[in-house]
């Protein structure tokens, strides 16, 4: 039997080849080359997977050379380009190889942009110009020829959004010059085409989400005004055609129900095409290559099925299948879905890499093992995709640069070849270039060679490359937050109190051995460089920095240990030596003491012997008085007991003297002892003094401690932030990471009104679907006053009152116009002043309707402020503020002040009597009302633009043209308290919190920074979810409230805690452990 | 011939108890959506079952689709057709209907939220046959909003094929470029002789819808030449395109391609489609070819 060709492409879009088997989309062929013929010009749009580029390729090409498009000629020069990484080089190769003209002279040629193309193809022999004296002097038959030969030019740009997504054609915001020249060219191109009738059409497909950022390129928004083609969904009756019909002209066929349940089961939205197409091929293969009639028991081995839904026979048949196949493979079956299929192919197509490696590739070192290759498959699809505005989005890489950010010795770019192709095979087609069956070569590519993924349907159908994308947003989140960290220790001149924090230190370290974030990685992430050669340079350095920073942190942590351990060390030494010290003092004084008491004992003995002897010696100088009357008595006996007594009375005096020398010897014993024991108190003393010494240590290092404690925390409480605003499905997770963050940050001492968890608290409420824009009636209002009400006046003459919840206005009032109402200003509960078109102006008491004009003016009104019950100030165009008197109802002008330039914004400061005045000059004035005096109070070069006075009357908020306030203190004088720099753009509009403790700063890059006044230098709270830039700003009841351009009113909370009450009033659950575990971590200990 | 949104007539057929509320809402989406509805009609509960029968089958006949609402329980049978339920009774109707009428179309829902309820037995064998059974011209949709199937019955009943009047039956359809006019007018002349040959001159900048008009010849026709001498960057493209739109390899129309060597490039130009017979011959040998495919055709048919 006569093998059928397959005719559904799979992943890949259709070729040109492929036309043959296009179906369902004849209708949209039909009006795109309907809109070429007429304007020459197409941008194809459409969400991704909606089969734009096969429409052009399949549909849109074939049937014009096939003739069904009226164009000059009967030939077609098709060059098609995509703009990679060199958009203008890549549009120079296709027409140097279509027109048959050298590239460099192509190149060199078209770097002039404009109508640079244009004269090449006139140039070329495939023009004809019927008005030219060639075609007007040829014979019949060379004119012949010449008309076989022309051909239209049919210029395709595929993939358009390759402009903005690779950062060397676009970075910051900003197109580089290259892409810049593309672009001029083919749009002049297309310009001039139409305008000569010319038959050179021009086509862009482009992905429809990025249709906002084509405004970077001068004309292109309005190209894509004139001719766009937005590619429908397919209808039902349209996909039974893709469904059944290729089949038929392969000659097979698909039975009704299969084709039913295909279209019943497809999932909505994204992918739609490109996964069906993937069905269909692996149907087509499973039905024996067409030879089978396609029907539910193949869907059932590829997509798994209910058995009780296939016939009789065919259930048997399933069933019987199903337990023969691998074990790895039954688990893909357990929960039928058409999503399944790309998934299940995708892995079994891992599974088998290995096997296929070792196998089938004889030209690639066979050094690697199962895991090895699972690795390669793992880093080359990561590296092949990218993470764009928290999108993965495919990302051209070439082998070479896969086989760099792999980064492992044994492992050569011939290996990560070899283990990729069984993804290229004509079987699987899920990465570009395709491996063509007939041709060998294809089966080898060199390390220049650039790999693609056929369809970002495989990145969001191919559950392991989810998951690996969710790790690759981890890694770059954590790159993200660490250059934050980076940044700052850089920023201040690499000071250790800017180093990593032990908690900080040790994530960041855990994520670094884990991901090994090398330079080639870091490069793919770089969007602010344009050569890859840059990107290289910068990423190398940041790497660099990386590892000095994660190392200095290190260091210092165990500089800072080692410190706090020798510490301890000597803390203990002293403790044991004091223990020793005291032991021993009280050893001594012990032994001191008891030797004391001995001393005392034996000089008590002492005394009471010399007692003792002197009571012998006066008994015996009793005798000796008794001997020497004896004496007298008897002389000899007498002189004899003289001598005998002065005798006694010598050995007594030695006695006497001996006891005396024992007392001091005891009484110096007890002085050492009394000594001894001072000495021990003393050391006592010293020990006391060095515990309190150690315990003052240990509370530092507790204290120091529980500081890093709280840093890793609020480190926490940044990552959750910024993590909680990426897209996951659940939105619940964006709340749940945003409160976590903020419970973080506030349960650990951060700033209340911390801008990243401001932010966070705010994107999560956003994204959640709840509004900040206040529901009002479709007016085009201009005015903006909050009080009681909302109140706000309507170009159109509507004054209307809302409640804070908007809806339909609680009261409304009309003027009678002539002309619009150029500006409006709302000056109390009962007048507003309304300037309009015609340059008149009136005083509204719109209370009571009544309508007072202000004579003789003719102008239009910039800022108008009530003064007192009975005057008013206005500025306008004019370099000068009128003061008007309306007393008697009519307004009177009771002075015009003038000025250098332009009065752009004033405010009226009651205590000082004064009017400040804003100028177009950068000077700020005071007017004193009480003679009309004017002070110099700032001089600037650049227009202030805005003034505001805070609640309290003590501040004075000033915004220029530059993006700079000053913000002046009011005292008896008004003296420049401090200035900051809120934005590159100029300040358009400044409130005060009712507390003036917040200054809202709206600029024009539709932004407001919210300060602190007391802290300006903090970082502010930027706001830029609103779409326009703001016209009014005002704040009540803590909430900041915004008129826009677009006459829409939204209002953000002050308040974090505000916030955070809503983000957990919408909470329906709590993170579950797997969720904790994986967005905050394990170590840290679960909250609920 | 296409159909104007308002002349769709729609048969809703009845449906159990369950599902009545469901058929409420579905009627006046559809009436909303431009479509006439032809009911059984009131009191068909109390009708004689035989009456019944033909009833159904009259109010089937009036309409140009069903529509057919599956629940999850079988609902009231009927005695004089073996207990089959009302709902399978009026299917079955329509589609023995249908197969003597190919233009009438059947829509089935069983809206997906219902799938994973509880279902009746015979419910759940009733919707496995019809599923197990679908056939062309019919439609089995789960979709759960009833007003992508309302679009879904619109589009479909407004989408069929642009039909020309006054195509004629042809043995030959021959097509040529413009560019090759002359030498195409030789070879038409000498075929002129032997058969019935209806020619197409494509000029490329002609604001006629070419398509249309193939699609509908190669009904009427036995055998489709395209021919080319100087214009094969044309003919290759172009045949592609016709196979495509005609049937390809499952179509009743066989293509000869024949490319003229008295162009030397086109010795080359041979291409490989199924249905397809491609041949590059000196414009001589080119009658007598298209006779002897023309007479195996014919063979073939008999």
């Amino acid at each position: 039997m006569e093998k059928k060709i397959c005719p559904y492409p799979g992943l890949r879009p259709f070729t040109e080849n492929e036309s043959i088997f296009f179906k369902g989309r004849e209708v949209h062929i039909r009006q795109i080359i309907r809109q070429l013929e007429e304007k020459k010009f197409v941008m194809i749009t459409g969400a991704s997977g909606d089969g734009k580029s096969s429409l052009v390729y399949a549909g849109v090409i074939p049937n014009a050379r096939a003739g069904f498009f009226r164009a000059k000629f009967n030939n077609w020069l098709i060059t098609d380009f995509r703009p990679e990484r060199s958009p203008l080089q890549n549009l120079a190769r296709t027409i140097s190889q279509h027109l048959e003209l050298d590239l460099a002279f192509v190149e060199e040629e078209l770097g002039y942009g404009f109508s640079a193309l244009i004269s090449l193809y006139k140039q070329s022999k495939f023009y004809i110009d019927y008005t030219s004296e060639k075609w007007l002097t040829a014979s019949k038959d060379d004119q012949k020829k010449m008309k076989q030969e022309a051909s239209n030019l049919f210029i395709l740009a595929d993939q358009f959004e390759e402009f903005f997504t690779n950062s060397e054609n676009f970075s910051n915001n900003k197109p580089s010059a290259n892409a810049y020249t593309t672009i001029n060219l083919l749009l002049e191109t297309a310009r001039i085409a139409d305008q000569d009738d010319l038959p050179i059409y021009i086509a862009f497909t482009m992905r429809s989400d990025y249709i906002s950022q084509s405004v970077a390129f001068k004309g292109l928004p309005e190209f894509i005004g004139f001719s766009q083609f937005f590619v429908p969904r397919l209808k039902r009756n349209e996909l039974q055609q893709i469904i059944e019909e290729p089949a038929i002209l392969s000659g097979g066929k698909v039975s009704k129900s299969l084709s039913e349940k295909l279209i019943n089961d497809l999932p909505n939205g994204f992918d739609q095409l490109p996964l069906l197409q993937h069905i269909m091929n692996r149907l087509w293969k499973v039905a024996d290559d067409g030879n089978q009639e396609l029907g539910l028991l193949h869907l059932a081995k590829i997509a798994g099925m209910p058995s009780k839904i296939l016939k009789t026979g065919d259930r048997e048949n399933f069933d019987a299948w199903l337990l023969q196949i691998e074990d790895f493979r039954q688990v893909y079956y357990d929960k039928p879905m058409l999503t399944n299929v790309l998934n299940t192919h995708a892995n079994i197509l891992y599974e088998k890499a290995f096997d296929y490696f070792s196998e089938n590739i004889d030209w690639a070192k066979q050094n690697i093992t199962k895991a090895d290759a699972q690795l390669i498959i793992k880093i080359a699809f990561k590296s092949l995709t990218k993470i764009d505005e928290g999108r993965a989005v495919r990302n051209r890489m070439t082998l070479r640069e896969i086989t760099q950010i792999i980064n492992l010795p044994h492992i050569t770019y011939e290996t990560v070849c070899g283990v990729m192709n069984i993804y290229r095979l004509q079987d699987s087609t899920f990465v570009r270039p395709f491996i063509n069956d007939q041709d060998i070569a294809t089966q080898y590519l060199s390390a220049d060679d650039t790999f693609d993924i056929t369809h970002e349907a495989l990145i969001r159908n191919w559950k392991y490359l989810q998951e690996w994308e969710a790790e690759e947003m981890d890694n770059l989140s954590n790159l993200k937050d660490f250059q934050i960290q980076l940044n700052r220790w850089k920023d201040n001149n690499k000071s250790d109190a800017f180093l990593l924090a032990a908690g900080a230190l040790a994530y960041f370290e855990d994520w670094y051995n884990k991901s090994k974030p090398n330079k080639y990685w870091i490069a793919k992430y770089d969007s602010n460089s344009f050569s890859k050669e840059e990107k290289l340079e910068n990423a190398e350095i940041l790497s660099n920095e990386i590892v000095d920073f994660l190392q200095a942190s290190r260091k210092y942590l165990l500089a800072i240990k080692r410190k706090q351990q020798r510490l301890r060390t000597i803390l203990l030494i002293a403790a044991l030596i004091i223990i020793v010290i005291l032991s021993g003092v009280a050893f001594l004084a012990n032994s001191a003491r008891k030797y004391a008491e001995t001393q005392a004992v034996l000089i008590e003995k002492e005394k009471k012997q010399a007692e003792k002897q002197k009571e012998i010696a006066e008994s015996q100088k009793e005798i000796a008085i008794k001997a020497t009357e004896l004496a007298e008595e008897e002389k000899k006996r007498a002189e004899l007991n003289a001598y005998e007594a002065l005798v006694a009375k010598i050995l007594s005096d030695s006695a006497k003297t001996e006891a005396q020398k024992m007392r001091a010897l005891a009484e110096l014993s007890s002085e050492y002892a009394k000594k001894e024991a001072e000495n021990a108190k003393l050391a006592r003393d010293k020990a006391e003094e060095m515990r309190v010494l150690s315990e003052n240590e240990r509370k530092i290092a507790e204290t120091e401690r529980e500081r890093a404690n709280v840093l890793s925390y609020l480190a926490m409480a940044q990552s959750l932030a910024l993590k909680s605003k990426q897209n996951y499905n659940d939105k619940q997770v964006n709340l749940l990471l945003a409160y976590q963050a903020y419970k973080f940050n506030s349960d650990y001492g951060g700033s209340e009104q911390d801008p990243e968890i401001y932010k966070a608290l705010n994107y999560a409420i956003l994204n959640s679907g709840e509004k900040n824009s206040i529901p009002l009636e479709k007016e085009n209002f201009t005015s903006l006053s909050i009080n009681g009400a909302i109140s706000l006046i309507s170009k159109e003459g509507k004054f209307q009152k809302y409640a804070f919840a908007g809806g339909k206005p609680t009261w409304s009032k009309s003027l009678q116009l002539k002309t619009p109402v150029n500006s409006a200003f709302i000056i109390d509960a009962n007048y507003a002043i309304i300037g309009y078109e015609d340059r008149t102006a009136y005083l509204w008491n719109y209370e009571s309707n009544q309508v007072e004009k202000f004579s003789d003016y003719n102008d239009y009104i910039r800022g108008a402020i009530k003064l007192s019950n009975s005057t008013i100030a206005i500025s306008d165009r004019s370099p000068a503020l009128k003061i008007w008197n309306f007393e008697q109802k009519k307004p009177k002008l009771v002075i015009e002040i003038t000025f250098e330039a332009r009065v752009n914004n004033f405010v009226f400061v009651p205590k000082q009597n004064m009017i400040v005045a804003a100028c177009n000059d950068g000077n700020i004035l005071g007017i004193d009302l009480e003679n009309y005096e004017k002070k110099l109070l700032s001089v600037k070069k650049n227009r202030a633009t805005s003034i505001a006075l805070s609640p309290d009357q003590n501040l004075l908020a000033v915004g220029y043209s530059s993006g700079v306030i000053d913000i002046f203190s009011v005292s008896d004088k008004i003296i420049l308290k401090s200035t900051i720099y809120a934005s590159s753009a100029g300040v358009s509009n400044i409130a005060f919190s009712e507390n003036s403790q917040i200054v809202a700063i709206a600029t024009d890059d539709k932004r407001i920074n919210l300060y602190k006044v007391n802290y300006l230098e903090m970082s502010p709270v930027t706001i830029s979810d609103h779409e326009q830039n703001v016209k009014e700003l005002s704040i009540k009841n803590n909430r900041l409230y915004a008129l826009c351009y677009d006459s829409s009113l939204r209002f953000w909370e002050l308040s974090v805690k505000t916030y955070s009450d809503k983000v957990k009033s919408l909470l329906t659950r709590d993170l579950t452990t797997e969720e904790w575990n994986k967005y905050i971590g394990e170590e840290i200990k679960r909250e609920q | 011939m296409s159909k104007n949104v308002d002349t769709i007539r729609v048969f809703l057929s009845e449906v159990s108890e369950e599902m009545k509320p469901t058929k409420d809402f579905l009627s006046k989406i559809l009436v909303r959506a431009g479509m006439e509805l032809i009911f059984l009609g009131p009191n068909y509960e109390e009708i004689d079952d035989e009456i019944l029968t033909n009833k159904i089958l009259d109010q089937v006949k009036k309409a140009d689709c069903t529509i057919h609402i599956l629940g999850h329980s079988y609902g009231k049978r009927i005695k004089n057709q073996k207990h089959t339920s009302l709902s399978e009774f009026q299917f079955y109707v329509a589609q023995n209907y249908q197969k003597e009428n190919v233009i009438s179309k059947i829509f089935i829902w069983y809206p997906e939220d219902l799938i994973d309820k509880p279902i009746d037995a015979s419910q759940e064998d009733f919707i496995n046959s019809v599923r197990n059974n679908i056939s062309a011209n019919m439609v089995y949709s789960n979709h759960e909003s009833p007003v992508v199937f309302v679009e879904d019955v619109r589009s479909i009943m407004l989408s069929d094929k642009k039909e020309i009047k006054d195509i004629k039956n042809t043995d030959i359809f021959f097509i040529y470029n413009e560019l090759d006019e002359d030498e195409a007018n030789e070879i038409v002349e000498l075929v002129s002789d032997i058969a019935d040959v209806t020619k197409l001159g494509i000029v490329q900048n002609s604001p006629d819808d070419y398509m249309t008009f193939i699609s509908n010849q190669m009904t009427k026709t036995k055998l489709l030449v395209i021919y080319f001498n100087r214009t094969s960057a044309w003919a290759t493209h172009f045949v592609q395109q016709v196979w495509n739109k005609t049937g390809g390899a499952s179509s009743q129309t066989p293509i000869l391609f024949l490319g003229d060597l008295q162009t030397e490039s086109n010795e080359n130009k041979n291409i490989t489609i199924p249905n397809v017979s491609s041949m590059m011959l000196e414009a001589d040998l080119m009658p007598l070819e298209i006779k002897v495919h023309l007479d195996t055709i014919k063979i073939e048919k008999i």
